[in-house]
């Protein structure tokens, strides 16, 4: 089942071209990694996917239904969270403030506030910031407040997303902990990732698939064996 | 202390003894809390906006200049409580049309926007009237000070019970977000543009009726006068220094402004506008919470 469906998507910004032609799918419940030096233009993607950049050229398809000219509310609205690579904390809110505005205006859209925090506390486990939920948002270690994107993403009531380098500056026990949350979240929610990241142990680890950008051309694409084992790759990666 | 029924009881505390004023018999005092009840009113209003989003309006005083113009001219034709309605409409009619385009800046560039808006249409008023020949208006059949008390009291009320709403619904914590962060916001699906121009919207209302109330009880309008920009220096002067984001801000903030004008407009009317720009850095520097919060952290020590 294709949750996600990408097509020929293009974006120039002035003269530069930060993705050309790129094409793939995610099958619900599949994890499917983005690989790419800096500058290939994933974070880009995740723009366009997400409605915060609108491409130049090419469809997308969320669960079936085409996502031009939606907005991001809308998309998310849709089931499609994201995180942001900078992370864009609520900071003068609580930790569960953060996630239940999240619960109350995303898909699963919770009005009611007990079933909201509820569905807050919930995705604040999830990621292990249960303890920490009466703290201020500002006041988290940038590992807690990567962990906060997260969680605000599950609590919107995502079906697919974006996690923009998530585990860039955790330790190597942090690392494994959040691939253990990942793969948790898939198993226990059906959730399906589209993860960008530069820990390639992790990202090897975590994704069914790979696609792989160099200066937003797709490059390769298949299982994580047949991506560190393909031509362009290795040219790109080590000359 | 600062539970939920305790902060219900102290506002219907206030608004009680507020009703009672008139029974006092006082001219004076009567205008006096004529005057404490539409600063309430107003900084509620703003602060639905401003203290909620962060985007600060410095141009109020276009909603409320609006407000006294629009009653003034619509008098003529209908009896007084039609034309307070239509008052709030237009203010909230005009907020409607330029809310899209003046909400699309952030920042220092959307408190420039407000305020040379505000001014755009004071000036715009006052060549109307100098065109149709009027310099200013009068009016003569004005309601008594005690029937326009009890309606800016009612304003003030209903502008306060928004404002405590809204700090804990759905709604506002839509409105918070977007202060926080408004690209993150929207990616947790709140629908950013739609929901501060409502805020803008709901935020000018109110201060439109208020205008129409104000030009009743002086019976008279001058368009340099009901759009002075004062009013708008004022609302965000008292909104900061009563504390912006509590419910109980605006209201200490008017009872501190009130007390310092009473003192000082009678002997020192030079100093008055002075004093208030020295409490205002002052508040900014060191007193950041406002009074509000001042008092939230004694009766936490306490």
């Amino acid at each position: 089942m294709t949750i996600l469906e990408v097509q020929n998507v293009s974006k120039q910004f002035g003269g530069l071209k930060a993705l050309q032609d790129v094409c793939f799918s995610v099958n619900e419940g599949t994890i499917f990694g983005l690989m790419g030096a800096n500058g290939a233009g994933k974070t880009t993607l995740f723009g366009v996917i997400a409605g915060q950049i609108r491409p130049n050229g090419g469809s997308i398809s969320f669960a079936g239904k085409p996502l031009a000219g939606q907005r991001p509310d809308q998309i998310c609205r849709l089931g499609l969270g994201r995180t942001f690579q900078i992370v864009r904390p609520f900071g003068n809110l609580t930790v569960l403030d953060n996630v239940i505005v999240s619960a109350m205006y995303g898909a699963a859209r919770t009005h009611r506030l007990a079933d909201a925090t509820q569905a807050g506390r919930r995705a604040l486990e999830d990621v292990g910031l249960a303890p920490l939920a009466d703290q201020l948002a500002a006041s988290l270690t940038l590992s807690n407040q990567k962990r906060l994107e997260i969680a605000r993403a599950l609590a919107t009531g995502a079906r697919l997303v974006l996690l923009d380098e998530v585990m860039a500056g955790l330790t190597a026990t942090e690392v494994a902990e959040m691939t253990e949350t990942l793969f948790r979240l898939r198993r226990e929610r059906g959730l399906t990732i589209l993860i960008i990241e530069h820990v390639m142990g992790a990202l090897m680890n975590l994704s069914d698939r790979i696609l792989v950008l160099d200066h937003g051309v797709p490059i390769a694409m298949g299982s994580p064996e047949q991506v560190v084992a393909d031509e362009n790759v290795l040219k790109v990666y080590f000359g | 202390m600062t539970g939920k029924p305790f902060m219900i009881a102290a506002f219907a505390i206030v608004a009680g003894l507020m009703a009672l004023v008139p029974q006092l018999g006082s001219e004076y005092w009567l205008g006096v809390a004529f005057i404490v009840a539409m600063w309430i009113a107003l900084i509620q209003s703003w602060s639905l906006l401003s203290a909620t989003t962060g985007y600060i309006s410095l141009g109020h005083a276009v909603f409320y200049g609006i407000g006294a113009y629009v009653l003034v001219v619509s008098l003529d034709w209908m009896p007084v409580p039609y034309a307070l309605a239509l008052s709030g409409a237009a203010a909230g009619l005009l907020a409607l049309v330029v809310g899209l385009p003046v909400l699309r800046v952030k920042g220092p560039y959307f408190v420039i926007l407000t305020f040379g808006f505000a001014e755009l249409v004071k000036n715009l008023v006052m060549l109307l009237e100098t065109r149709l020949g009027q310099f200013s208006r009068m009016i003569f059949d004005a309601p008594s000070l005690e029937a326009l008390y009890y309606a800016m009291l009612v304003l003030a009320v209903i502008a306060t019970a928004i404002a405590a709403w809204t700090a804990q619904s759905r709604f506002g914590r839509g409105l918070a977000a977007i202060r926080e962060n408004e690209v993150a916001a929207e990616a947790i699906g709140v629908p950013v543009t739609r929901l501060k121009l409502f805020a803008f919207v709901a935020s000018a209302i109110i201060p439109g009726i208020v205008g129409g109330l104000l030009v009743l009880r002086t019976s008279y309008f001058a368009a340099d006068q009901a759009f002075d920009p004062a009013v708008s220096f004022t609302i965000v002067t008292t909104a900061i220094v009563g504390g912006l984001g509590r419910v109980s801000g605006p209201l200490l903030g008017t009872l501190f402004l009130v007390i310092l004008s009473e003192l000082l407009w009678a002997r020192f009317p030079q100093a008055y506008m002075m004093i208030l720009g020295g409490l205002l850095i002052v508040f900014i520097l060191f007193v950041p919470q406002g009074l509000a919060g001042l008092i939230r952290k004694g009766l936490g020590r306490a």
